[in-house]
């Protein structure tokens, strides 16, 4: 069968793929430090890499024609930006500017990353996420606490009832070597691929960045730049359609040679 | 006569060779680095076994400047002029103008399919940390210190690069030269120099050549049918 064929199907494929990628960030223009992942393409070649370095390069020219496969989206690696800093007036808000991460003591032992968010008081009294994933710095919050106070170096007080400030821990920041390294999960979970170099630091210092309260990073998602985007896509997969028609008569061309 | 079937089959396939490589320069619209692979007839007598009246189907790439579009991603390199970048795929060499490239295993920058850019002079480029600047001449800065240069190639004669593809080129080593008046960018790639309209336009023309070829073969089939009525009417 004729190779445009492939080649076309492989393209509408791709730009799906991209537009799936695109409609999540989109999805995600409001999801508190959300991160936008980018729809990169990468060409595809019918033969496979081994033969392709080989010395095979005198009669290449001529075949290379017969070796296209068309393209394919490489897997969207998370980039990295800050988000803006938004005030939002509830203590429990809690944001980090800079690049770091916050750990957290997720189920099964694993270590999970956040980038900050919802804080509250789980069932056995620890600070957790929304979802209630403890902290892993394991900070307990008094029964009888009135206000939660988190400085910018982490650490974290609570004013009790009778009027006390009671220092009760210190939020630890973790910045990656690399962010490509993290595995984006839900819920603005992260986790850290196998081989991760991570760096532990204080908040405000090896460029962790500092933990801002009452704070929500926004999605660094910009909806004017997916827009434009989507609209590249929606072309390029018209053009991929008129390509697998024109394909399409060629092949009907072939089939109506004997009447 | 039978050559008039031939010649029909040749320029049926031959279009059909041309919608393919339109079909991969549309599909590659967007991959950035990608080079236009524009087809050709070559009537080609020396090709054995081969009709030497029939045209083969032979492809050229057009190293058009595509468009640098910044991306603000450090390791997104894309070249301005004609130079290639050096990529180690296993043992052997591929260039490429470029694209995007991550930290891996033991600091070495390599791209998605694990090719390793090589340093000018040979070598992989292994780097420190991830915060490098690069500079138009390819040297790297690591904490503002010169650290290591990313090798620019140029080949003698651009006929000697053998596409795989539309990104990555192989050629003998010996062609090669360290590229002049080439310029690295970081944090940009670049855009596919596909020009969708050019290809349509081709897709086109592929077309209307089927066509042509399919009423060649018709055209026989009528005449020869209308040869065996005659002759075996006038034989009885």
């Amino acid at each position: 069968m004729n190779g445009a064929f492939e080649v076309g199907a492989a393209a509408l494929k791709a730009q799906q793929r991209a537009l799936e990628i695109h409609a999540n960030n989109v999805a995600n223009v409001n999801t508190p430090a959300f991160k936008r992942t980018e729809a990169r393409f990468a060409e595809v070649l019918a033969r496979n890499a081994e033969g392709m370095a080989g010395t095979d390069g005198a009669n290449a020219p001529a075949s290379s024609l017969a070796s296209f496969g068309g393209v394919r989206v490489v897997p969207g690696e998370m980039l990295f930006a800050q988000g803006t800093l938004r005030p939002s007036g509830n203590a429990l808000d809690l944001a980090v500017d800079g690049r770091g991460f916050v750990e957290l003591a997720g189920p099964g032992g694993e270590t999970l990353f956040w980038r900050g968010g919802r804080l509250r008081v789980n069932e056995d009294g620890l600070l957790a996420t929304a979802g209630g994933i403890p902290l892993h710095a394991g900070i307990v919050v008094p029964a009888d606490a009135q206000e939660l106070a988190i400085a910018q170096d982490g650490v974290v007080s609570v004013r009790t009832a009778t009027d006390e400030t009671l220092e009760i821990g210190q939020i630890s920041l973790v910045r990656p070597e690399l962010e490509s390294a993290f595995e984006r999960l839900d819920e603005g979970l992260y986790r850290a691929s196998e081989g991760a170099r991570l760096v532990d630091a204080r908040p405000g210092e090896d460029g962790a960045g500092r933990i801002v309260q009452a704070s929500v990073e926004q999605s660094t998602v910009e909806l004017s730049s997916e827009m434009v985007e989507m609209l590249m896509v929606q072309r390029a997969f018209a053009a991929d359609a008129q390509i697998l028609q024109a394909a399409d008569q060629l092949a009907s061309i072939t089939n109506t040679l004997r009447r | 006569m039978p050559s008039l079937v031939d010649s029909a089959a040749a320029i049926l396939a031959s279009a059909e060779r041309r919608l393919e490589a339109s079909a991969q320069n549309v599909a590659n619209a967007s991959t950035p680095g990608f080079k236009r692979q524009a087809s050709f007839a070559e009537a080609l007598g020396t090709a054995e076994g081969a009709d030497s009246r029939l045209p083969a189907q032979k492809s050229f790439v057009d190293f058009t400047q595509g468009r640098l579009a910044e991306t603000g991603s450090a390791f997104d390199l894309a070249v301005h002029g004609p130079g290639l970048l050096r990529l180690r795929d296993g043992d052997g060499f591929v260039y490429t103008r470029g694209g995007s490239f991550a930290l891996g295993a033991d600091g070495v920058l390599a791209d998605a399919a694990g090719r390793v850019v090589q340093q000018a002079g040979g070598g992989d480029l292994a780097l420190g940390s991830p915060d490098v600047e690069v500079l138009a001449d390819g040297t790297v800065l690591e904490d503002r210190l010169p650290a290591a240069r990313i090798g620019l190639y140029e080949a003698s004669d651009p006929a000697v690069l053998t596409a795989l593809g539309g990104t990555g080129f192989s050629a003998p080593e010996a062609a090669m030269m360290e590229a002049e008046g080439s310029q690295i960018r970081q944090g940009f790639l670049e855009k596919s120099n596909v020009t969708m309209s050019d290809e349509m336009v081709a897709t086109m023309a592929a077309l209307r050549q089927a066509e042509g070829g399919g009423r060649v073969v018709q055209f026989y089939d009528e005449l020869i049918g209308q040869a065996i009525t005659t002759f075996s009417r006038s034989g009885r």
